[in-house]
């Protein structure tokens, strides 16, 4: 595959190449009703040739219910789940593992070994965090080569990213920003999907955000840009429940409406996560249990999205894989019309403990696998006494 | 009304570089009684520091252990600062943090004492760094590795070697080595006795791992990069240190296997000598 600069445009491998072209630092000032009929006739093709005319929803396999793959759990996987003697084929702990793809670009480690014996057994997604498809910096092609390369790899059920942007003048803040909902945002990221589509030949998946403010020049609310947005580019929606239950208490909106007013035929996939009260504000920090508020919304998605493919996303204080499959296991339990978990409530005394940072999967990551190196190597058999081929689940068969 | 370019800009600066106007945030965020504008951004300004720092503690654990945290914090924000991520991965923020260090420890006499205990935080973050590559490499682990020993390397002398790309060699004026074994069990490190020595750090069944070596070790490993037999290298080795040739040979012949069989070194395949190489190996 040919490697592109950073930054460049593609010359031969992105179809939609002239569209790439286009897509300069200034070109929110100019594609608006023009460039709207062309975008919208390359977005047509686009869902035509990838994600046809019909729902997405529809298309993508139902895989029920998984969990973040963690570098934290690399052990108890390959002590249980992944090995062989252990193992009754028919008892899975989960249905699927998400990855967070950057943390699987340039990386060829343990992680990338982990990621192979997972496949062997799991359904894989692909879940990224730095597309920034909303920024005005050019698209990254660098990024979406290596993308390109991890998914021809990897072979994942679907390939998701965020309604948002990340960083500008090459500058990335590594978190997950919001736009403002206008007409103008809305056609440059039309514009950006149907070339992104394009490249990777595939439906990408996007989320809706968690936001902490709202900009003035807002002309649409979130639902309606994400409509119009998957409407004109085929796109599919993963619906983080857990971000619209934290964003409608920062904003005031009525998260029941918020969800009834979704896409439901193009919502591939939902989240669910913890989260932190801060008192006038809720943070999506990913590092707790999911609270009954969540839940509830939950419920309503999937009645709106019968058996929509489900992960719980848990990124700091990760748990042990055991309890993080109990917690995920509560998701089967609301499908039986039970309301688990706790009610979310601002505790001022747990706000002493220090700073609340939203915690985007991607950091937290790579965090773990540093510490996840240090744990391996206190254990000293899978060091020098433990063939890790034995884990080979394939292979075993 | 803003374009998205000019609103995204200005939203770097105020995140970024925590330059606030005013103005234009009441005329931008939203604002009311639950929480100001101000308020708004500054959870993500906030945010944006945080967790660039928690990546560079992770990161630089030992590092971070042995200055005390409000020092790393002083070092790692004034990095992160000159020099914000542009980067898709954070893998990559970390990586000039070493050479900032270099860069910015104040000037001291040549040689002096001082000199050598204010070069620690540059020295101990380049081990660091090593580390996390040596984690992410391709590394050994799923390469056919050939059974080298001293009667194939005698008859062999143009054999090419060059490091793995988990494999890294450096000079250091510390023994870093318990203060990393510390932090790895979860304890506080020690400051490190100061003491010269040559560190390989190395991959080996996806663990890295730390050995001192001696010098002719270390320059043999250091000018290991696929382009030099290894009996040019024997040569330059015993030329720069006024080692003996006979000696280091004999040394060579059966260091050398074992630098291949724990990954340190791959075997380069040279066009037109591959063959010959896998013969000599059926032979033997």
């Amino acid at each position: 595959m040919a490697t592109h600069t950073n930054n460049s445009a593609p010359n031969h491998s992105a179809p939609n190449s002239s569209n790439s072209n286009n897509n300069s630092n200034n070109n929110s000032n100019n594609n608006n009703s023009n460039n709207s009929s062309s975008n919208k006739s390359s977005s047509n093709k686009n869902a035509t040739d990838t994600a046809s005319a019909s729902h997405l929803a529809d298309q993508l396999p139902k895989l029920g219910f998984g969990v973040g793959l963690r570098s934290c759990h690399f052990e108890w996987l390959l002590k249980n789940d992944l090995n062989p003697a252990a193992l009754n084929p028919v008892e899975r702990p989960v249905d699927w593992f998400e990855i967070i793809s950057e943390n699987f670009m340039d990386n060829h480690g343990f992680a990338h070994y982990m990621l192979d014996r997972v496949r062997e057994r799991y359904p894989i997604v692909m879940h990224g965090v730095s597309l920034s498809i909303g920024s005005s910096d050019p698209l990254n092609w660098n990024y979406l080569t290596k993308l390109n390369a991890l998914i021809q790899g990897i072979q994942p059920a679907w390939v998701s990213d965020h309604i948002c942007w990340t960083g500008i003048s090459g500058v990335n803040t590594h978190d997950l920003l919001p736009l403002p909902y206008t007409e103008e945002s809305l056609r440059h990221v039309i514009q950006r999907v149907n070339e992104v589509q394009d490249f990777l030949q595939r439906p990408l998946v996007l989320e809706n955000p968690s936001s902490y403010l709202q900009f003035q020049q807002s002309e649409l609310t979130e639902p309606e840009f994400i409509n119009a947005l998957c409407a004109e580019t085929g796109c599919g929606l993963l619906l983080d429940v857990n971000n619209v239950f934290v964003s409608s208490f920062n904003h005031g909106f009525d998260a029941e409406e918020y969800i009834r007013a979704l896409p439901h035929k193009q919502i591939v996939q939902m989240h669910l996560a913890g989260p932190t009260h801060c008192g006038s504000h809720i943070i999506d920090t990913h590092d707790t249990e999911v609270p009954r508020q969540v839940w509830q919304l939950y419920q309503l998605a999937q009645q709106l999205t019968p058996e929509c493919s489900t992960l719980l996303e848990w990124d700091a204080n990760i748990p042990e894989f055991p309890q993080l499959v109990s917690e995920l296991n509560k998701a089967r339990q609301a499908l039986t019309g039970e309301l688990p978990g706790k009610e979310l409530h601002y505790q001022p005394a747990q706000q002493n403990s220090g700073p609340v940072v939203s915690t985007p999967a991607h950091h937290n990551l790579q965090a773990h696998n540093l510490n996840e190196h240090h744990n391996l190597n206190e254990h000293r058999n899978l060091d020098e006494h433990y063939n890790l081929d034995e884990y080979r689940y394939a292979e075993a068969e | 009304m803003q374009k998205l370019n000019e609103l995204q800009h200005w939203f770097g600066r105020a995140v970024i570089r925590r330059e606030l106007d005013y103005d234009t945030l009441l005329e931008t965020i939203v604002d009311n009684e639950q929480l100001s504008a101000e308020r708004r951004l500054g959870v993500y300004a906030e945010g944006y520091q945080l967790r660039l720092l928690e990546c560079m503690r992770a990161e630089y654990a030992c590092l971070d252990a042995l200055l005390s945290r409000e020092l790393f914090d002083r070092f790692a924000l004034n990095y992160l600062s000159a020099r914000p991520s542009t980067s898709y991965t954070l893998f990559d923020l970390g990586g000039e943090f070493a050479l900032f260090l270099a860069n910015t420890r104040p000037p001291m006499p040549e040689g002096s004492e001082q000199q050598t205990a204010m070069k620690m935080p540059e020295q101990l973050a380049q081990l660091e760094r090593y580390r996390v590559m040596s984690i992410r490499g391709k590394g050994s682990e799923h390469s056919e590795i050939p059974t080298l020993d001293a009667t194939i390397l005698l008859f062999q002398p143009n054999f090419l070697f060059k490091r793995t790309d988990t494999s890294f060699v450096m000079a250091t004026d510390f023994d870093f080595s318990p203060a990393i074994e510390a932090v790895d069990n979860d304890q506080q490190p020690d400051f490190p006795e100061q003491k010269s020595q040559h560190l390989l750090i190395y991959r080996q069944g996806y663990r890295v791992k730390l050995m001192t070596l001696e010098p002719w070790q270390a320059l043999f490993l250091q000018s290991c990069d696929g382009h030099y037999s290894w009996q040019a290298q024997q040569h330059l080795v015993s030329e720069q240190l006024q080692l003996s040739g006979g000696d280091l040979l004999s040394q060579l012949i059966t260091w050398l296997p074992q630098m291949v069989s724990m990954g340190v070194l791959e075997l380069v395949e040279q066009e037109g000598t591959i063959g010959s190489q896998k013969a000599v190996f059926s032979m033997i």
